[in-house]
């Protein structure tokens, strides 16, 4: 460690001067320290051997013939992933080319290659041009009115998703228990007709499973296996600031959809909520933009909003739309995503994101009250939890109970995120393999079936008909005019098993049934998420909260008949709040979303925040909530909200990493195209002072992304016929091929305009964030965080480039 | 003149006056109430006299017609429903009717005179009645099987066509004969045989369940013995951490292949004695050292000194 120290400061040191003898003098005493870490380069030697080369020969031709080939033959493949100690040579050797596959030591962090978005808008001569001609324009404030309408439609639509999805899955979970109850109910052997078998429902609810379950983990895992899972952690990522492939595409919603019907209906331990908000998320962004590269149809308009910077606004509206959508809740939809998805906000932003909750809420209330048939628009939400007939009152003495219940949840909700997160690295390990995944998913249908099928048929809790409403009154073995409790709380969506548990009369279960069912449960919602399907973790887990909840109010009942005040649906909405607590570590937007939904009072708001403080605080002492769980585990390069605790204390030039690739504001054709070819770099500084081919020791002034450089190469933005392009390209140039700019390789080799020139004066960003190299770590880091920065340059005194700092030097492995 | 005493008449009933100008109606309006709360009472008094076993809708329809039409004659003159509803906070008369009126809906009383329900069922009811005294104990359910079966499958068509809201008379004397026949005559005989279903669960268990998760260790397990890497560590699904990376670089000694070196470091010599003129020429100012030492050391030498002059920027 020491000897990384000095080596960082010798380091720093001979960066700051600008002489490369100093360099030479100061390591030279230390090579011996330095020898190791060289050792651990294997292909550095070819690099500095082949940069040498081009030294000695006069460093006339930055790319002459035999470059290449070189290249070719040492070349590393850009993206290796243990180069955390990658070397760069020394200065003098590094001008004549440039150093591709350079990373800082904190570099390894990800093994997929997750890229960043670019949510700094880029401020070129183009773009301030367009900025001037729309203040002459009459109507200025266009842009604005334009945003407002988008947010609208991005409510609507997503609540006619959220509708339609809805409605199916209703339907055909009432086609599917209808059925299994009349089944149970013609196949119970009675003394006079004794070749009856009870086996008959059981192969049918296996069939009623297995088939929509195998279909929707075949759907999300051939054709897009970024629909698995609830989609919460995927838009957070994204609206992080990470590119998460194909997370916002046509093809994705449609899959997301048909992928949670199914699941639902097959009747997998999950909910339809998480996959509403990813769907949100997806028609945001696809209205925002106008267009549709899926079906190659670009309908011209809101061309102004094609870059990520917007975007990113607009899915944020999306997702609140979808929770809103999902739960009938406007407000706990906007909590939502300011706390768990938002990582850069402001006021206007919520105000909009509010009124995309809402409008989406009114719409399904819309849609929903006319399928249900009622008049007044009053059928709120997908997962309305049923309001509380009495108004819930709580006593003093109660706050303590309410305490050890959120205790209870954050402990039992750790154990699930933790039995989650390993039994997923076993999937990860032992079931690789695509139809492996589709099989898994089937088997933990059929292990669900199977389980609700034995606690139907052996524990006998029957109660009589007609004092709770149940759907289906199963009555299998009990006698005539009684039904069996077990059966009424499988036989239903994990939506509707909720609301009974917390409307449910007391007395309704036996506390035998309800302990199985909670622990069946629980072991069922951990073994399911992180299946191949897409199904949110929300229902499951308010599931469990209210089923152990309820028990433990039926516990306390049972041993101290006198307490009152025990009601079990307080208890079960308390236990509820208690396990989302635990496990997905969130309060605010929960506590807000449990109110609307259940439309308690504002006084029970007190109750609610205590259960799900101390179980946040309670998990939180052994791990992180279940999202955050899943994006590190998918090694997702998330920025936090600060810096990590071994960043404190450090400099910028500790972390940077160089040298820096960069581009000449006058450069060569060639170079660009080649450079492009052999790295991956998203964004190069535009250097002007450069020293003959020196460009990593150039004066900044600016900086240009690869999206940019492809434009100019496909287009041919070049100084030489400047006459043809000049008057036609505006910043809608660049905009047109977002959001798939082609990569490098579409580009044609530029056989006769080798030796043409580039002027990047007017397309890159003059002004992108620079500091010193002595700036401390976490100050650069609210800096990154705040701007939602990709890249950001160090410079020293003089203005030349001394190292860039992107997302990953950020994130500590 | 009329309208102007209508009018006035309207306006002081309204702010709760007393108007000696309605004292002819008084006398009609009076007795209108007295009848309603007579037949109140009459319905009230049948309604908790049959309350157990249910006999409501049937024992008091003709009451509770009776009741609704005293009702509707009061509310029908206009003066006297606006002397008697709204007149005040507790609004009796408009309560008491309200709290009446929503016990027989809450019945459903109105589904029990429905398509003739109320005669079917209790032909029906009659039948089952008179084989269950007819018949000896021991033969009960065999011979009252049919009947029980036919109302029971009756009030099941029932229920359905009037979407489960069947009137709480039949619905009570339902449960009852349910109860009877089940508890009391224990002639509900359902047998608990789940021999199939459970050789049906053991095989879901087993084979696929089982069958799948221990294929896909064995399955993996193989191939990670494939790899001599795998096997005796878990599978690097990371990278390692940085620390790990700097403690091994640390520790690492030379993982090339010597020989590697040697040749590469050669065709360097080679290269820089072929062009060590132009080197003197070009940079000597810039890297004097690495050019006096390249040109008189041996070409291992010069390896073991160059790599760290590119190295000292990351560790």
């Amino acid at each position: 460690m020491d000897d990384r120290k000095a080596l960082i400061t010798l380091d720093g040191e001979s960066s700051a001067e600008d002489d490369p003898i100093i360099l030479q003098k100061e390591a030279g005493p230390t090579s011996k320290a330095v020898q190791d870490f060289g050792l651990h380069q294997r292909e550095e030697p070819s690099t500095s051997a082949l940069a040498r080369r081009a030294t000695l020969s006069g460093n006339n031709h930055l790319l002459d013939d035999s470059q290449p080939l070189l290249m070719g033959n040492n070349s590393v493949p850009p993206d290796i992933p243990i180069n955390g100690s990658a070397g760069s040579p020394n200065r003098n050797i590094n001008s004549s080319e440039p150093i591709f596959h350079l990373r800082s030591r904190t570099a390894a962090a990800s093994t997929p290659n997750y890229e960043s978005l670019d949510y700094e808008v880029c401020e070129n001569t183009l773009f301030q041009d367009e900025q001037r001609k729309r203040l002459t324009e009459r109507f200025s404030l266009r842009k604005d009115i334009i945003r407002w309408i988008i947010f609208i439609q991005i409510g609507i639509i997503t609540a006619l998703i959220a509708c339609t999805i809805d409605i199916i899955i209703e339907e055909l979970s009432i086609r599917k228990y209808t059925f299994l109850y009349n089944s149970v109910k013609e196949n119970v052997p009675l003394s006079d007709a004794s070749d009856r078998d009870l086996l008959i429902p059981y192969l049918y609810w296996l069939l009623f499973s297995i088939v929509p379950v195998a279909f929707g983990a075949a759907m999300v895992t051939y054709i897009e296996p970024i629909t698995a899972g609830s989609g919460i952690p995927q838009v957070k990522s994204y609206l992080n600031g990470v590119k998460i492939p194909r997370i916002v595409r046509i093809k994705t919603l449609a899959v997301k959809a048909i992928g949670v019907i199914t699941s639902v209906v097959g009747g997998l331990a999950g909910g339809k909520e998480g996959p509403m908000i990813h769907a949100g998320a997806v028609v945001a962004a696809g209205i925002s933009q106008g267009k549709s590269t899926t079906f190659l149809k670009d309908f011209r308009i809101f061309k102004a909003f094609r870059d990520d910077h917007e975007k990113r606004d607009f899915v944020l509206g999306g997702g609140a739309a979808g929770v809103s959508a999902a739960f009938g809740a406007p407000i706990g939809g906007m909590l939502f995503s300011l706390e768990e998805a938002a990582s850069f906000w402001n006021q206007n932003l919520i105000w909009r994101t509010l009124v995309a909750s809402i409008i989406s809420v009114f719409t399904l209330n819309i849609v929903l009250s006319a399928y249900h048939g009622l008049n007044d628009f009053t059928f709120t939400g997908l997962f309305n939890l049923g309001k509380f007939d009495t108004p819930l009152k709580f006593d003093y003495f109660e706050l303590p109970i309410f305490m050890i219940l959120g205790v209870t949840g954050g402990l039992l909700g750790a154990a699930w995120n933790s039995l989650n997160t390993k039994i997923n690295k076993f999937r990860k390990r032992f079931i690789p393999w695509k139809i492996g995944k589709v099989l898994e998913a089937v088997v933990v249908a059929m292990m669900g079936v199977t389980l609700a099928c034995l606690m139907i048929y052996f524990i006998n809790d029957c109660r009589p008909l007609g004092n709770d409403p149940t759907n289906n009154p199963v009555q299998l073995f009990c006698e005539d005019n009684e039904y069996n409790a077990v059966a009424a709380l499988w036989f239903q969506t994990p939506e509707a098993t909720v609301r009974s548990l917390f409307h449910d009369p007391p007395g309704s279960h036996k506390i035998l049934t309800l302990a199985l069912f909670t622990v069946v449960y629980y072991v069922l919602s951990c073994a399911t998420f992180g299946l191949n399907v897409s199904l949110g973790v929300f229902i499951p887990t308010a599931l469990v909260g209210a089923a152990w909840g309820r028990l433990l109010a039926m516990l306390t009942y049972y041993v101290f008949p006198q307490a009152e005040f025990l009601h079990p649906g307080k208890y079960a909405l308390i236990g509820a709040a208690a396990n989302l607590g635990g496990v997905l570590r969130m309060t605010i937007s929960l506590s807000v979303i449990l109110m609307e939904t259940t439309g308690v009072e504002t006084s029970f708001f007190f109750p609610l925040i205590i259960a799900l403080i101390s179980a946040k605080w309670v998990g939180d002492y052994f791990n992180e909530g279940i999202y955050d769980t899943q994006i590190q585990v998918n090694h997702v390069p998330m920025l936090t909200w600060e810096p990590l605790p071994q960043y404190k204390g450090l400099k910028a030039r500790e972390i940077l990493s160089k040298p820096v690739i960069c581009i000449k504001i006058r450069d060569s054709a060639n170079y660009i195209y080649e450079m492009l070819k052999k790295c991956d770099h998203n964004g190069f500084p535009v250097v002007d002072d450069v020293c003959g081919d020196r460009r990593s020791e150039g004066r900044v002034c600016g900086i240009i992304l690869r999206s940019q450089l492809i434009v100019i190469l496909l287009k041919s933005l070049y100084v030489e016929n400047k006459r043809f392009w000049l008057p036609e390209t505006s910043i809608q140039t660049f905009r047109d091929l977002y959001p798939r700019f082609p990569s490098i390789k579409s580009v044609r080799k530029l056989d006769e305009k080798i030796n043409y020139t580039v002027d990047l004066s007017m397309f890159m960003n003059p002004s992108p964030i620079r500091v010193n190299p002595h700036d401390s770590v976490p100050r650069i880091f609210q800096i990154f965080r705040a701007l939602g920065l990709r890249h950001l340059l160090v410079i020293n005194h003089e203005n030349r480039i001394a190292g860039i700092i992107t997302r990953r030097d950020f994130i500590y492995k | 003149m009329r309208s102007y005493i209508a009018l006035l008449g309207l306006i002081l009933t309204l702010s709760g006056q007393f108007n000696m100008l309605l004292a002819g109606k008084k006398h009609s309006c009076e007795k209108l109430l007295a009848d309603l709360g007579d037949a109140q009472s009459k319905f009230i008094y049948c309604a908790t006299t049959k309350s157990v076993p249910v006999n409501l809708c049937e024992g008091c329809v003709d009451l509770y017609r009776n009741l609704t039409n005293d009702y509707g004659n009061l509310i029908a003159n206009a003066n006297c429903s606006k002397r008697y509803l709204n007149s005040d906070r507790i609004n009796i008369v408009a309560t008491t009717q309200g709290i009446l009126t929503s016990l027989w809906q809450k019945a459903n009383c109105e589904n029990c005179f429905r398509d003739n329900f109320w005669i079917v069922y209790s032909d029906n009811s009659t039948k089952l009645q008179n084989c269950l005294e007819s018949a000896s104990s021991d033969l009960v359910c065999f011979k009252c099987k049919n009947d029980y079966v036919s109302l029971n499958d009756f009030y099941l068509s029932m229920e359905k066509k009037v979407g489960g809201s069947v009137c709480f008379d039949l619905q009570d004397n339902m449960n009852r004969t349910r109860l009877n026949w089940s508890k009391t005559l224990k002639c509900c005989q359902r047998e608990v045989k789940l021999t199939n279903f459970l050789i049906a669960v053991g095989v879901v268990v087993l084979l696929p369940i089982f069958t799948f998760y221990i294929t896909a260790v064995v399955v993996t397990k193989r191939r990670e013995a494939n790899h001599g890497l795998l096997n005796e560590q878990e599978p690097e699904l990371d990278a390692p951490s940085t620390s790990t990376l700097i403690t091994a670089a640390v520790l690492s000694t030379s993982t090339e292949d010597p020989v590697a070196i040697s040749a590469r470091t050669e065709k360097i010599a080679n290269v820089l004695i072929g062009a060590g003129t132009h080197l003197l020429d070009e940079s000597s100012d810039e890297e004097p050292p690495r050019g006096k030492k390249v040109a008189h050391s041996p070409a291992s030498d010069y390896s073991s000194d160059d790599e760290p002059l590119e190295k000292p920027k990351r560790a």
